[in-house]
């Protein structure tokens, strides 16, 4: 019985990985068409891309809205997370709804409420209202896992902190920084995931000179689909993704998310 | 550091969440506010007396080719719910049975989908589904079909892409309610003399319903509103309503037709969480109302330490 | 002696329900007093508003002779021994016992001394360089002490110090932190829900109920002379008798409890013929002697009743007794009545001052 549970589970893990394989395996192929299996291995497509201006500039600033939505995300979560552990009150219900529902709501609904109100604003088609989309979407996932972090911790230690003539900055800092470090790395990288595969709020919000590369990925798929180049920068996304996830294991008992619920 | 002090903790309170909550409020809720005001906007070169603010929605909701695709969505989320469902509940079982590095990887592998761009997934299907494609091949192979079939492009490839991309939720919220079942009650249940199946079925599988009713809910909506993943794999003629919504912005340039169009969407997928969220709190109200016939003496044992 | 620590009126409510109730106490420089009483009852809350965690709504904390209610717990210069230990889990042994001086911004070599010092008196100067985790309940708790006074407090606070620990360390462990107070004659208030731990480390006890306390003593006083029947319960066992006044006066009272005939108890004021009082036996006073033993003593009470279960502890024999209708319970220590068998007849005795009165309604 266990058996046929672990099997039918391996078998369901190879359904989930399979398009990622594809990609990944496809990227090798040395036709000049995208054929999976490989016939052939090579890293030519590879090579090709770093000769490929746009892959690049999107590559770019894919990362760099990912790091800096990601920090941003990070930054307004803390303080949130903090303010709901140390003070219990119902207006915490308020503030919850408000910071976790970007998560839950229809991105095109998202995507395209941010262009109507930021294009008036004025940061319509620029870095700055892109990273505001992210950023919104993000900080869910970094707060809540900042929240698991900060269930888990010992609100006595920062008492023995203060008895002990911490002030209550420092007790934070020296105290309950490092007791939640890990909850703040997960949800960074979480957030940073978010950020980096995004696609809805980004055709939204990019112009002909600011795309990101799941856009630049998902508008070449329309006419050239079969270019083993477009699989190569996407493994490349993939293999990103993989990195960051089990990095983010490696430090992080991403069995806590059961203890979520 | 606790209740009493009620200004000084407000205080410290607001300026903890002071900051987030301009930024939310800008950024997130002036958007959506907007959205919605537009939506309710009069059309433009439609002046005069039968001009109002629902005029958009009677026309949208007026328009059989909109209803054929919000009928599409709701009918395809559905089926990518419950196959989700199906599919899924075995795999938490041994996820909420697993231990160590196997439980670690078990997580990798679901959140994969998730983190990876949906747009590298979908790419992926249409690699492994396309014409020369290794699903092709496999069936030739063992003589299922003698020929190339067309896998993409039909209903059954956008539930296959959506099933991938949105199983995790089901998964992880089926598997955390397995987890918190106590496993004595399995075990007591097999000493009254239960069998396996039916332990499973009377004691277990009761127990990790909300947790299928939250993983239901979050697939449901979430599909709802895919976007890449039915443009992709169901080509131009099965669009999505999201797509729609694009289509209407980015190409027609009519903005209060695509609001329109969004809030509608959103009404229908957070209308099913509204739904729940009300049964939750009818069931939740019942308890109450059964509780208030305890003895007030059993309650204060409950507020025990402060 | 002069008082240390004075708690004066100390009232807080959260709605209706009242937390603390005019608590009020001290403690006399080098004194440790403990504060007794089952869950929900407020010592814990009065650790915290000494402590500076939470604020009373009124009342005055005064620490050698300076209030300090307006001070952060930073500034208020006690240590702590938490429930949990609350040692920092990411620092070293040493880091944890050097956290309060470095604070106070001593110079590496004395924070160096002193850490030396604290772990030295607690004999775990070895595991300096240790986890919190890698050592045992009993290590981690001698580790909280000495990080405790290590900064050398003017007032040192142990909240419920053995609940996280088996009954055998538990034992041993109030022994050693017993040894470890002794010498540093530092005012101390400990919390505890456990009558034998407050009898066993405190000079004055402090028994509290529902936010209020029910009186202050040293043990002996407490456990001899409850003023009260939730004091008498919850200190100690005690058989429970009703009774009517018959006569009372400066040298006894004389009193009939039905089912038992006539009683003579230990004086107490302010009784007259007919009062209705609850009388308390406490069963390890109770002796046992053959029906038929000759021989009644002046000073004593004598009830005649039959041995109805015999449970053997060990250290000590239960005897449940029926005089009548009423039951009683007799300890006897080891084997003294392996000559009885149940439903013999037997007599209880006891002495005249061993019979407390305690007026009803005085709950």
């Amino acid at each position: 019985m266990r058996l046929v549970g672990r099997i039918y589970a391996a078998l369901f893990s190879l359904f989930l990985l399979a398009p990622i394989i594809a990609i990944a395996g496809g990227s090798l192929t040395t036709t000049n068409y995208v054929a999976f299996p490989p016939r052939g291995l090579t890293l030519h497509w590879y090579l090709q891309i770093l000769q490929q201006r746009e892959s690049l500039t999107a590559l770019g600033l894919s990362l760099a809205i990912g790091a800096a939505a990601a920090t941003l995300a990070t930054l307004l979560a803390l303080p949130v997370g903090l303010a709901f552990t140390r003070y219990r009150t119902r207006l915490n219900g308020v503030v919850y709804a408000v910071i976790m529902t970007p998560a839950m709501l229809p991105s095109v609904f998202l995507g395209l409420a941010f262009l109507v109100l930021y294009t008036p604003m004025g940061i319509g088609a620029t870095p700055i209202g892109l990273l505001a989309g992210h950023v919104m979407i993000a900080t869910p996932f970094a707060l809540s896992l900042i929240l698991v972090g900060l269930a888990s911790l010992d609100g006595t230690l920062e008492h023995a902190a203060r008895s002990l003539g911490a002030s209550p900055f420092r007790a934070f800092l020296l105290i309950t920084l490092p007791q939640i470090s890990w909850s703040l790395a997960a949800g960074w990288a979480f957030a940073f995931m978010i950020s980096f595969g995004s696609l809805e709020i980004s055709l939204f919000l990019s112009t002909s000179t600011l795309v990101t590369l799941p856009v630049q990925i998902f508008m070449a798929l329309e006419w050239s689909p079969l270019d083993p180049a477009l699989t190569a920068i996407s493994s490349g996304l993939a293999i990103i993704t993989l990195v960051v996830l089990v990095v983010t294991a490696r430090f992080v008992n991403l069995e806590r998310f059961l203890k979520r619920a | 550091m606790t209740r009493t002090g009620s200004a000084r903790w407000l205080r410290s309170w607001l300026l903890l969440i002071a900051v987030p909550l301009l930024v939310f409020g800008v950024f997130y809720c002036a958007p959506i506010a907007n959205l919605l005001r537009l939506s309710f906007s009069v059309a433009e070169g439609q002046t005069g007396a039968n001009a109002d603010g629902l005029d958009i929605y009677a026309k949208l909701l007026g328009d059989e080719y909109f209803l054929l695709i919000v009928w599409r969505t709701v009918k395809l989320s559905l089926l990518t719910t419950l196959a989700c469902a199906i599919l899924c509940y075995p795999v938490s079982m041994v996820v909420a049975q697993s231990k160590g590095w196997a439980q670690t990887c078990l997580f990798i592998v679901l959140l994969m989908p998730l983190m990876t761009s949906v747009t590298v997934t979908t790419y992926g299907w249409l690699i492994l589904l396309g014409q020369a494609g290794v699903v092709n091949s496999a069936l030739m192979g063992l003589g299922v079909i003698d020929r190339p079939q067309r896998l993409l492009q039909n209903e059954t490839a956008i539930v296959v892409g959506l099933v991938q991309v949105m199983s995790v939720f089901m998964v992880l919220s089926v598997a955390a309610a397995l987890q918190s079942i106590d496993s004595n009650h399995v075990r007591a249940a097999r000493s009254l003399g239960a069998s396996p199946w039916s332990a499973f079925w009377r004691i277990v599988f009761p127990q990790s319903l909300p947790g299928l009713r939250t993983g239901c809910l979050l697939v449901f909506s979430l599909s709802m509103s895919a976007y890449a993943t039915p443009g992709v794999l169901g080509g131009p003629r099965l669009k999505f309503v999201s797509f729609l919504i694009y289509q209407q912005a980015m190409q027609l340039l009519d903005w209060p037709r695509a609001a329109a169009m969004a809030v509608l969407l959103l009404i229908v997928t957070t209308g099913v969480w509204g739904l729940a969220s009300a049964y939750g709190q009818l069931k939740t109200w019942r308890r109450r109302q059964a509780e208030a016939a305890v003895p007030a003496f059993a309650q204060a044992g409950r507020q025990g330490a402060i | 002696m002069t008082d240390h620590l004075a708690v004066d009126g100390l009232e807080l409510s959260f709605g209706t329900h009242q937390v603390l109730n005019r608590v009020t106490f001290s403690i006399a420089e080098g004194e440790r007093l403990c504060l007794l009483g089952p869950s929900g009852c407020g010592k814990t809350t009065t650790l915290q508003v000494i402590a500076g965690f939470i604020q009373a709504q009124t009342g005055s904390v005064t620490v050698a002779g300076r209030p300090i209610d307006h001070l952060p717990p930073e500034k208020r210069n006690i240590g702590i021994m938490f429930q949990n230990y609350a040692l920092f889990p990411h620092m070293t042994i040493f880091d944890n016992v050097a956290f309060g001086l470095r604070m106070r911004r001593l110079p590496a070599a004395d924070v160096e001394q002193r850490v030396g010092e604290a772990l030295r008196l607690v004999r775990l100067a070895h595991a300096a360089q240790k986890s919190p985790r890698q050592l045992s309940g009993g290590e981690q708790q001698r580790i909280a002490f000495a990080r405790a006074v290590a900064i050398r407090p003017s007032l040192l606070l142990l909240d419920e110090p053995f609940s996280n620990l088996d009954a055998r360390l538990r034992i041993e462990m109030r022994d050693e932190l017993l040894h470890l107070l002794r010498p540093l004659k530092i005012a101390t208030l400990m919390v505890t829900h456990d009558q034998e731990e407050a009898m066993a480390i405190a000079d004055r006890v402090a028994v509290m109920r529902a936010g209020r306390i029910e009186q202050i003593g040293t043990p002996q006083a407490v456990y001899s002379q409850p003023a009260n029947l939730f004091v008498a319960h919850f200190v100690g066992e005690s058989n429970v008798l009703d009774g009517t006044v018959l006569e009372g006066s400066a040298a006894g009272t004389r009193l009939e409890a039905p089912g038992l005939g006539s009683l003579n108890a230990r004086a107490s004021g302010g009784l007259r013929r007919n009062d209705q009082v609850t009388v308390l036996v406490r069963p390890e006073r109770i002796s046992l002697l053959p029906a038929g033993a000759a021989g009644r003593e002046p000073g004593w009470n004598y009830v005649p009743a039959t041995l109805d279960e015999v449970v053997f502890l060990g250290h000590r024999t239960e005897c449940r007794l029926l005089a009548g209708a009423r039951r009683l319970t007799a300890w006897q220590a080891g084997g003294t009545i392996e000559a009885l068998r149940l439903g013999d007849p037997v007599i209880a005795a006891w002495r005249h001052d061993d019979t407390l009165v305690v007026p009803q309604g005085a709950t």
